[in-house]
């Protein structure tokens, strides 16, 4: 039994950790900016993970990935995690880059890998809200090619060019690349709690191009998925324990640390477990055997954004109305943290197909 | 034993209604729905201010003698009551509920007559200087200065989470006059201008985007002698008196019951993802009945404490009961809330404000748009007017004699 990363695995998670220190630097100058430009995150940062490769972490080696499994998936997006890194590594490389690396979207992932295309996913919508299964969105044969009607929401990151858009056919729920500049497909950009842009799409007869898969691939990819937003969530969390550990200790109330209160060490030790808690969780699934995975990344995905909710609240309020600010990394890993935690659906969602896999 | 209100009561409760029917726009009401942060801004509440002053109505919680309502305790409640019902924008407790009983307790009657009716037509806005970056919930620690120069003060210091300083004309504040006591006797409770060369404000913005508090910098700021509340020495007491009023003696039970029976409603419409409503979800619909009661319970609670009230009796410690029940509450109610609305519930605009022609178009609904900004300054709820922690030594030292 060993829960240690092998050579090329601490490798890997270096690499990680030398961008994000590089590009980050420790304190939230560059996410500010990162955030301020238009797509919600810096290119500059976009092409140097480009250049590392890890745009193409979720490939496989045959299609020019790095062929990453569990385990690499869990280090590279923890370290992202704990970093608090702005660029959409989970959205716009590893949920496009399973999808069309387990599809039949190979001849696209060369734009993903080398960072000249951003992809992101376009499924969800608003009356199907955690239920990955439900699809309004309709595909119709005209000519030789397909139309789309229908509404998106949540398309991270929002301004993507290449869509992977889900949509309902005779055959069934298939999954087609759209270009966003394609006529009949509308954007509304937002931002959300962690200041990414998303947008809601809306498709009016719009063309589709390849399709790459159907319901079935998507589906097959959520276990991964779910891994990786775990493992982010997981680095986040880490931050936000390790920075209120450390403000605990420092800040001088009523003549002493904070941390001296047994108040405060018995919340620091409350949070301290559900931390080490979710790290099994998590490792839980990514050892899994492959009949168990998908069970055990719903069940990880539900325990450890439950926890990091918890923490982050308790990193607020031990922070006091510095914790309330935009100036703390608290606050930023906080609302990560929501964001992730409704990534392909809700801890509820992730909890009922736990249950239901038993 | 009954919790009836007299024939009397009933007919206040109707007029309120009236008045609020006629007098309330709708404009505020959006005002005061489409704001996230604890308080509406001054475009919004000092109109409502206004109309309620030109009502008779503004200063209910100050004593008759010096502009208050004469109203019973029951009457205030029913009167706040009607007011969260409404949607109408609460008011700045800043002059209104903390300095004006405060200098209509402790003050002069010079200082009465020069600062009291100035808070009701809303001539002087004001701020509180009580904490500062060394002292949070140790507030007796603080550090600012005040040292005597004839007629007048010199402070220095640094005062911190201070609401809307930047729209403030004075501030009240504790200032340390004697650093050879111990820390509790040495502070006085102290009024300054803001617009004067030693006073710096620098925004800090939550992590919501709101600008609603700030930093407040003084650099050998004046402050009057005549202008300081009650002796030099005096601070301490009058600022337990002033928190006691922060953290309770209001009804907040009836405000957070409509929101909960909001949600309800709100549950009703939206899609549980598999053909049918969120209505029908247990697990949902359950997590708001526990909300739900928790809040029924406190406005009895409320209704206690005002018996007591109405019997003659102080606000005493049972006013951190409240402040405890009232935040933790309106947290897991605004978390409630972010779920509801699945994936809409994670949009968080940057423009301010949420409301009004210039507001930026929500993604699904107004109330999507509004839940993430809530959440995020709801986590203050815990920390501001002290914290649960010190509350709960409060009520463990003071109630239960731990």
């Amino acid at each position: 039994m060993n829960f240690e990363l092998n050579e090329d695995q601490a490798l890997l998670k270096a690499a990680v950790e030398r961008f994000v220190d590089n590009a980050y630097g420790g304190d939230l100058t560059a996410r500010r900016a990162a955030r301020l430009a238009t797509p919600g995150f810096a290119a500059a940062h976009w092409a140097r993970l480009a250049d590392t490769g890890l745009l193409g972490l979720a490939v496989s080696a045959t299609n020019g990935g790095l062929g990453g499994g569990r385990i690499e998936l869990m280090a590279t997006l923890e370290a992202l995690g704990r970093g608090l890194v702005a660029e959409p590594v989970l959205e716009a490389a590893v949920i496009p880059g399973l999808l069309l690396d387990a599809g039949a979207g190979a001849a696209a992932l060369p734009g993903l890998i080398d960072g000249t295309r951003l992809f992101a996913l376009a499924h969800l919508e608003r009356e199907a809200r955690h239920n990955l299964a439900r699809v309004g969105t309709t595909a119709r044969a005209d000519g030789d090619g397909i139309i789309l009607d229908g509404t998106k929401i949540a398309v991270t990151p929002g301004l993507a060019d290449q869509l992977i858009v889900s949509a309902k056919g005779p055959d069934g729920i298939g999954l087609y690349l759209v270009a966003a500049d394609a006529p009949g497909v509308d954007l509304r950009t937002y931002r959300l709690a962690d200041g990414a842009v998303a947008a809601e799409i809306t498709l009016r007869g719009a063309r589709a191009g390849a399709r790459i898969g159907d319901l079935a691939t998507l589906l097959a990819v959520v276990p991964l998925v779910r891994l990786a937003a775990t493992a982010e969530i997981l680095g986040l969390m880490a931050l936000l324990f390790d920075t209120t550990l450390a403000y605990v200790k420092t800040r001088q109330q009523f003549g002493q640390p904070l941390g001296r209160f047994q108040v405060i060490q018995h919340r620091m030790t409350d949070a301290y477990v559900l931390v080490e808690q979710a790290r099994s969780q998590l490792l839980r699934a990514v050892l899994a055997p492959e009949a168990d995975f998908a069970r055990a990344a719903a069940g990880a995905k539900s325990f450890v954004a439950e926890a990091a909710l918890s923490v982050g609240h308790t990193a607020v309020q031990m922070h006091g109305g510095m914790g309330l600010t935009d100036e703390l990394v608290i606050g930023h890993a906080l609302k990560r943290v929501r964001v992730l935690a409704l990534c392909l659906g809700d801890s509820a969602a992730a909890l009922t197909d736990y249950a239901a896999a038993a | 034993m009954d919790m009836d209100f007299t024939a009397a009561d009933l007919a206040f409760r109707d007029e309120v209604r009236a008045f609020l029917a006629a007098e309330l726009p709708q404009r505020l009401r959006d005002g005061m729905t489409g704001t996230p942060s604890v308080f509406v801004e001054p475009d919004i509440g000092l109109e409502w201010q206004r109309i309620l002053h030109a009502k008779g109505w503004l200063a209910y919680h100050w004593p008759e003698a010096v502009g208050g309502t004469g109203w019973s305790p029951v009457q205030r409640y029913i009167f706040e009551k009607e007011c969260a019902l409404a949607d109408a924008p609460s008011l700045s407790v800043l002059g209104l509920r903390l300095v004006g009983p405060v200098i209509a307790e402790y003050g002069t009657p010079d200082q009465k007559a020069r600062f009291l009716n100035r808070i009701l037509t809303a001539e002087d806005l004001w701020c509180q200087g009580y904490s500062e970056p060394g002292a949070g919930s140790d507030l007796a620690n603080l550090k600012t200065r005040a040292v005597r120069d004839g007629d007048r003060y010199r402070v220095t210091g640094s005062k911190i989470w201070t609401t809307h300083a930047h729209y403030a004309d004075w501030m009240f504040c504790l200032a340390r006059t004697d650093p050879d006591v111990k820390p509790q006797a040495g502070i006085s409770f102290l009024l300054l201008r803001m617009k004067q060369p030693g006073v710096t404000v620098r925004p800090i913005i939550t992590m919501a985007g709101d600008h609603e508090v700030n930093q407040v910098f003084l650099d050998d700021a004046e402050a009057l002698v005549c202008d300081r509340i009650g002796e030099e020495g005096q601070g301490w007491t009058i600022a337990k008196f002033l928190l006691e009023n922060e953290r309770g003696g209001g009804s907040a039970a009836p405000r957070l019951i409509a929101e909960v029976e909001r949600l309800q409603r709100l549950a009703a419409n939206q899609p549980d993802g598999f053909g049918g409503r969120l209505g029908d979800d247990r697990a949902t619909m359950e997590r708001l009945a526990r909300l739900k009661l928790e809040a029924e319970a406190l406005e009895i609670t409320e209704l206690r404490i005002l018996a007591e009230l109405a019997a003659g009796k102080k606000p005493g410690p049972q006013t951190s009961l409240v402040k405890l029940v009232t935040s933790t509450l309106r947290q897991h109610i605004d978390e409630a809330a972010v779920d509801l609305f699945g994936q809409d519930g994670l949009q968080l605009a940057t423009e301010r404000p949420l409301y009004g022609n210039e507001s930026p178009e929500p993604i699904g609904s107004k109330a999507a748009q509004m839940v993430m900004p809530t959440y995020l300054n709801s986590r203050a709820w815990t920390i501001f007017g002290g914290s649960n922690e010190v509350q709960k030594n409060i009520i463990a030292k003071t109630v239960l004699g731990l």
